[in-house]
C-alpha cells in the first residue's frame, strides 16, 4: 500500500513539474506579447500549484470517510455556484460561454469543483445503496436524476466537453456500482442522442463536428486549432526539436497553453515526450486502481475509481482532441494545462487517493456493517 | 476487496481505459513517426517565406563616364493574404492613400489566396518608410530598382530600355544583359504567424550580385552635337526620317549615333516601334553615289586605273545593254579623281567594266557589305548583296553608282573608315569596357581589324581624289570644314517604293577629317529631304560640316590651316 502511494506521489509530482516547464516554454511568447511579461501566467500557475499543494496534503491529512457527512452541503453549494455562473453579471462571459466565477483577481470555474463534489456523493451514495443497488427508485433513477441535474446545469453554460466526461465517469460509477444495465444503456443511449442533437442545433458546434470529419476542409477556419495541433505533433517527430524549440508556438497554435499545450509537448519533446507523459498517466491509473483493489470498504473503492477515471479520462480526451482524433472538447490536459481550478482540484484529487491509501483499512470491509451503520445513524439522503 | 460483479464491471472499464490509453499512443505514432515528412513540411511551408532579392541592374555611360541609364533603388511593397486577411479593411484603410490606391481593390487583395501579392510596384523609399512606421502585420517589402535614363532621348537607340521585368528590350540594355542582370539573390526566413521574422532561424540565402557596368565609346557630347545638328536639320530639310554616326576611324569606335524620329526611353511604351528602330544598324537603302568609293578604290588597288586615267564620260547619257545611263550633270572626258569628285555615274560604270564582275563583287565583300559589321547591338541587319551568278547584264553599271545593292549606314562608314585608315577594315566598336561594381574591368574588347580591302597606297590616291568633294568644284562644296582638310564623298539615292524608282532621295555624305591622319568620321543621312534641293551635298554636306566643326572644337584638334575671320570670331566665342 505505502508503495502504491509513494508512486502515485512521484507520479503526480513528475507530472506537476513537465507541466509548469511545459507552461513556461508555451506561454512565455503569449504573456510577453499580451502582458508585457514572458513569466505572467507562469506566476498565477505557480500561485494555484501552492494552493493545490495545500489542498492536496489537507485531503490527503483528512480521512475520506468524513467526506460522508460533506458531500451532501458540497453538493450543493457546486450546485448553488453552477447556478450562478449562470447567471449574467454573476458569471463571467469568456468565448461565449459562462464558466468562470471572478474573484479577487483570481477565477474560479465551478464545474471543476461540480466533478470532485458529484464524484465523492456518488461514491457515498452507491457504497450505502448497496443492497438496493438493483432497485428502480434507489438505484437508478435517485442517482440519475442528481447526476443529470448537474450534468444539465454544466451543459447550460455551456460546457459540453466537461458534460461529456463528467456524464461517462458517472456511468462508469453507475455500472461498476453494479446498477442494471436495462436501466443504464437506455439511458446512456438517451443522453447521448440528445448530447447529439444539441451539438447539431448549434451551428457554431455543428461546423465544429464539419471541421472533425473533414479536417483537410476546415483547417483554415473551425478546424484552424486542431490542424496546427497536428502539425506541431507531426514537426516533433520522435525525438522533438528540443526543449523551448516549438516554432508552433509562435502563435501558429493559438492559445497554446490552454487546452492545447499536449500538442506543444508533442513538437518540443517529440514521440519519446508524449510516451512519457501517457506512461505517467498510466501510472497513475493502475495506481488508482491498486487503491480501489485493495481497499476493503466499498466507498473507498468507489472514490479510487471515479476520481482515476476522472483523470484518465480527461487526459485521454484532451489528448484524442488535439490530435485530431475526437471532435473538439475545450478541456485542459490534468496537471499540465495553464489552468487553477483545474489544477487545484486534481491535486486535492491525488490527496484524496493518498488518504484512501492511508484510511482505507481503519474502515468496515463488511457490507453488513455498513448496512447496519445506515440503520443506525441515518445519513442525508 | 472487490468482489462479484462489482469486480468483473471494473475490470470491464479499466480494460476499456487501458484500450483507450494503447490506442491513442498507436495515434500519437502515426503523427509523430509516419506523418512527420507530412506535417512538419506543412508546418515549416506555413513559416518558410522566401523573399527575392535583385541585384541592382549595372549603368550605362559614356565613355568620360556620364550616366546614361541607372538604377534607382524602389520598394515593392507586398503581403502575405494569409496574415492580412484576418484585418485585411484596416490594413488598406491604412495603406490606401499612402499607395495613393482604391482601399477596396486593396482590400481584396489582401484577402485573397496564397501568401503573396504584390500591392504596389515602384515606391520610393520615403513612402516605404512610412508604410514601415504603420508596423501593418503581414505586410512585407521587396527591392526593385526603377530603370533611369537620366539623357532622356539622347543615344536612346543605342542605350535601349528595358520591360516591365527590367530586362534589356533593345539597345546595349538588349545586348549585355548577361552583364547588366546582375544576380538574384534570396533569403528564406521563418515567421511567426504575426509575420515576424523569427531572427534565429534565418537559414539560407544568397546575397545577390549587382550587375556590371557598361562604359561605352560614345561621348555624350559628341552624341550630343549630333543630335542638336541632326535636329536642326530635321527642321530644315524636313526629311521623313534622319540619322547620323560618328566614328573614330582608326579604332572602329563609335562616338555618336543618332537617329530621327528619335524616343525617350523613360517612355519607351509610348514610342512607336518606327521611333524606337535604330537606322543606322537596321535599315538598308541603296546608298547611291557614296558607293563609288568601294569599285574606285578597289580598281585603284588592282592598279587597274590611276587617277590620271581618263574616262569619257559621254555627255551625260550613256548607252549600255539597252538602257541609257544618265549623269545629273552631263560631262566629257574625266580624269578618274574628277569622276569620283564630280561623282560621275558613267565614269564609275565604265571602271567597273574595265575591272570587271569578279573583282567588282570581290570588292564589295572585302569592304564588309552583305554581312553584319558586329557592332553587338541587336536588330543589325546585313544589307543586299547579290552574288555575280544573280547580276543581270546591267547590274556592273549600276552597282557603282549604288544601285541595285543596299547597304546600312553603319556598313556605308566603316567602308569610309577603312579608306581613311590606310586600308583596314575595323569593326565597329561600342562597348569601351564592362567594369564591376569595385571599377575591375571584366571585359574590354579592344580595336578590332577585320579586313584590309586595300592597300594604303591606294587608299592615299583614294583620299587625295576625295579631299576634293568639300571643294568648289566637288559636289559638296558646303561640306568643307574650315580650317581642315576634309575627305568625303556624297550619295543622292532615289528611293524605291513598290518597285519602282520615285522621285524621292536618300541625301547623304560620308566623310572623314582632318586628312590624311583623321581623327573622326562622320556619316550623315537623310531620308527624302523635301523643300527644292535633295542632292547629298547640299542637304546632308553642311550638316556633315556644322557636326564637324564641332567636334573638332571640342576635341582640340588643331587646324590644318589658318580659320577664315567668321570662324575665329566663332571660335573665339
Amino acid at each position: 500500500m505505502q508503495k502504491t502511494a509513494v508512486i502515485l506521489l512521484l507520479a503526480t509530482l513528475l507530472l506537476v513539474t513537465i507541466g509548469v516547464v511545459m507552461l513556461f516554454s508555451t506561454s512565455s511568447l503569449y504573456a510577453r506579447e499580451r502582458y508585457g511579461d514572458p513569466n505572467y501566467l507562469l506566476k498565477r500557475q505557480l500561485v494555484w500549484l501552492a494552493i493545490g499543494a495545500a489542498g492536496c496534503v489537507a485531503a490527503a491529512s483528512t480521512p475520506y470517510p468524513q467526506l460522508r457527512k460533506w458531500c451532501v452541503p458540497l453538493l450543493v453549494l457546486t450546485a448553488v455556484l453552477l447556478v450562478l455562473v449562470l447567471v449574467p453579471g454573476v458569471g463571467r462571459r469568456i468565448g461565449g460561454a459562462r464558466r468562470w466565477l471572478s474573484w479577487g483577481g483570481f477565477q474560479l470555474q465551478p464545474s471543476e469543483f461540480a466533478k470532485l463534489a458529484l464524484i465523492i456523493w456518488l461514491a457515498h451514495y452507491l457504497s450505502k445503496e448497496k443492497r438496493r443497488i438493483e432497485k428502480f427508485g434507489r438505484g437508478f433513477l435517485l442517482p440519475m436524476t442528481v447526476t443529470g441535474a448537474f450534468l444539465g446545469l454544466i451543459l447550460l453554460e455551456p460546457d459540453f466537453g466537461t458534460t461529456a466526461l463528467l456524464g461517462m465517469v458517472a456511468f462508469a460509477m453507475l455500472f461498476i456500482a453494479g446498477v442494471r444495465l436495462a436501466y443504464l444503456l437506455p439511458t446512456a443511449l438517451a443522453g447521448v442522442s440528445a448530447f447529439g442533437v444539441l451539438i447539431w442545433q448549434d451551428p457554431i458546434r455543428a461546423e465544429r463536428m464539419l471541421a472533425y470529419l473533414d479536417l483537410e476542409k476546415y483547417k483554415a477556419g473551425k478546424g484552424y486549432q486542431v490542424w496546427q495541433a497536428m502539425l506541431a505533433f507531426g514537426s516533433g517527430g520522435v525525438n522533438g526539436l528540443g526543449l523551448g524549440n516549438s516554432r508552433q508556438k509562435m502563435f501558429w497554435l493559438p492559445e497554446a497553453h490552454t487546452d492545447c499545450i499536449a500538442a506543444i509537448v508533442g513538437e518540443e519533446l517529440g514521440l519519446i515526450g508524449m510516451v512519457a507523459l501517457l506512461a505517467l498517466f498510466l501510472t497513475l491509473l493502475v495506481c488508482g486502481v491498486i487503491i480501489a483493489m485493495k481497499t476493503p470498504d466499498l466507498n473507498g473503492q468507489y472514490l479510487a475509481l471515479g476520481i482515476t477515471m476522472l483523470i484518465a479520462l480527461q487526459m485521454l480526451i484532451n489528448i484524442g482532441v488535439v490530435t485530431a482524433w475526437l471532435p473538439t472538447k475545450g478541456l485542459p490536459l490534468p496537471f499540465i494545462s495553464y489552468g487553477g481550478s483545474s489544477l487545484m482540484m486534481n491535486l486535492v484529487a491525488v490527496g484524496m487517493l493518498l488518504s484512501i491509501v492511508r484510511h482505507g483499512a481503519d474502515q468496515p470491509a463488511n457490507e453488513t456493517q455498513e448496512f447496519f451503520a445506515q440503520q443506525q445513524e441515518p445519513l442525508p439522503i | 476487496m472487490i468482489t462479484g460483479t462489482h469486480k468483473t464491471r471494473a475490470l470491464i472499464v479499466m480494460t476499456t481505459l487501458s484500450l483507450c490509453f494503447t490506442a491513442l499512443g498507436g495515434r500519437l505514432v502515426q503523427l509523430h513517426v509516419l506523418r512527420h515528412e507530412e506535417l512538419s513540411g506543412q508546418a515549416a511551408a506555413n513559416r518558410g517565406l522566401v523573399i527575392k532579392r535583385q541585384g541592382r541592374r549595372g549603368e550605362v555611360r559614356d565613355c568620360n563616364g556620364n550616366l546614361l541609364a541607372n538604377s534607382q533603388s524602389v520598394r515593392i511593397v507586398c503581403a502575405d493574404p494569409s496574415i492580412t486577411a484576418a484585418h485585411a479593411g484596416a490594413t488598406a484603410a491604412k495603406l490606401s492613400p499612402l499607395l495613393n490606391m482604391d482601399a477596396a481593390a486593396l482590400q481584396t487583395r489582401l484577402n485573397g489566396p496564397g501568401k503573396y501579392v504584390r500591392l504596389k510596384q515602384k515606391v520610393d523609399e520615403e513612402t516605404a518608410q512610412q508604410i514601415r512606421a504603420l508596423k501593418l502585420k503581414g505586410v512585407f517589402f521587396e527591392d526593385q530598382y526603377l530603370r533611369t535614363y537620366p539623357q532622356g532621348s539622347l543615344a536612346s537607340h543605342v542605350v535601349g530600355f528595358v520591360d516591365a521585368d527590367h530586362k534589356g528590350v533593345q539597345g546595349i540594355e538588349a545586348a549585355m544583359e548577361q552583364y547588366l542582370a546582375g544576380v538574384a539573390g534570396y533569403e528564406v526566413i521563418e515567421r511567426d504567424r504575426k509575420g515576424r521574422e523569427i531572427r534565429a532561424l534565418r537559414a539560407e540565402g544568397i546575397e545577390p550580385r549587382d550587375g556590371y557596368h557598361v562604359v561605352l565609346t560614345m561621348d555624350q557630347v559628341i552624341q550630343h552635337i549630333a543630335e542638336t545638328e541632326l535636329e536642326k536639320a530635321m527642321g530644315e530639310f524636313r526629311p521623313r526620317a534622319g540619322l547620323i554616326i560618328v566614328s573614330r576611324p582608326k579604332t572602329g569606335e563609335i562616338l555618336a549615333m543618332s537617329n530621327r524620329p528619335t524616343f525617350d526611353p523613360n517612355n519607351a511604351g509610348r514610342a512607336t516601334a518606327d521611333a524606337r528602330r535604330n537606322r543606322c544598324i537596321s535599315d538598308v537603302a541603296e546608298p547611291g553615289s557614296t558607293f563609288k568609293i568601294v569599285n574606285i578604290a578597289g580598281a585603284l588597288n588592282d592598279s587597274t586605273i590611276r587617277l590620271s586615267d581618263v574616262f569619257h564620260c559621254e555627255n551625260g547619257a550613256f548607252l549600255y545593254g539597252g538602257r541609257i545611263l544618265h549623269d545629273a550633270h552631263p560631262y566629257g572626258p574625266l580624269t578618274v579623281e574628277q569622276i569620283l569628285f564630280k561623282s560621275s555615274n558613267i565614269g564609275a560604270a565604265k571602271i567597273a567594266l574595265k575591272m570587271g564582275t569578279p573583282r567588282l563583287y570581290e570588292y564589295i565583300r572585302r569592304f564588309g557589305f552583305g554581312r553584319k559589321t558586329g557592332i553587338g547591338l541587336p536588330g543589325e541587319v546585313s544589307g543586299i548583296v547579290h552574288a555575280p551568278n544573280h547580276w543581270t547584264k546591267l547590274s556592273i553599271t549600276r552597282i557603282p553608282m549604288g544601285h541595285e545593292i543596299a547597304v546600312t549606314p553603319i556598313q556605308m562608314l566603316m567602308a569610309m573608315n577603312a579608306i581613311a585608315n590606310g586600308g583596314k577594315l575595323m569593326k565597329p566598336l561600342i562597348i569601351k569596357r564592362v567594369v564591376d561594381a569595385d571599377g575591375r574591368a571584366v571585359v574590354e574588347p579592344p580595336p578590332q581589324q577585320v579586313g584590309q580591302p586595300i592597300s594604303p597606297a591606294a587608299t592615299a590616291l583614294m583620299t587625295t581624289a576625295l579631299r576634293r568633294v568639300p571643294m568648289p568644284d566637288g559636289t559638296a562644296p558646303k561640306a568643307a570644314v574650315d580650317g581642315f582638310d576634309a575627305a568625303g564623298k556624297t550619295g543622292t539615292a532615289q528611293k524605291i517604293e513598290n518597285g519602282q524608282y520615285v522621285r524621292k532621295y536618300y541625301s547623304s555624305f560620308v566623310g572623314y577629317l582632318p586628312s590624311p591622319d583623321p581623327e573622326i568620321s562622320i556619316l550623315v543621312s537623310l531620308d527624302d529631304p523635301s523643300g527644292g534641293t535633295y542632292y547629298g551635298g547640299s542637304v546632308a554636306g553642311p550638316v556633315f560640316r556644322r557636326v564637324a566643326e564641332k567636334i573638332v572644337e571640342y576635341l582640340g584638334i588643331s587646324p590644318q590651316q589658318p580659320l577664315t575671320h567668321s570662324r575665329q570670331v566663332a571660335s573665339a566665342r
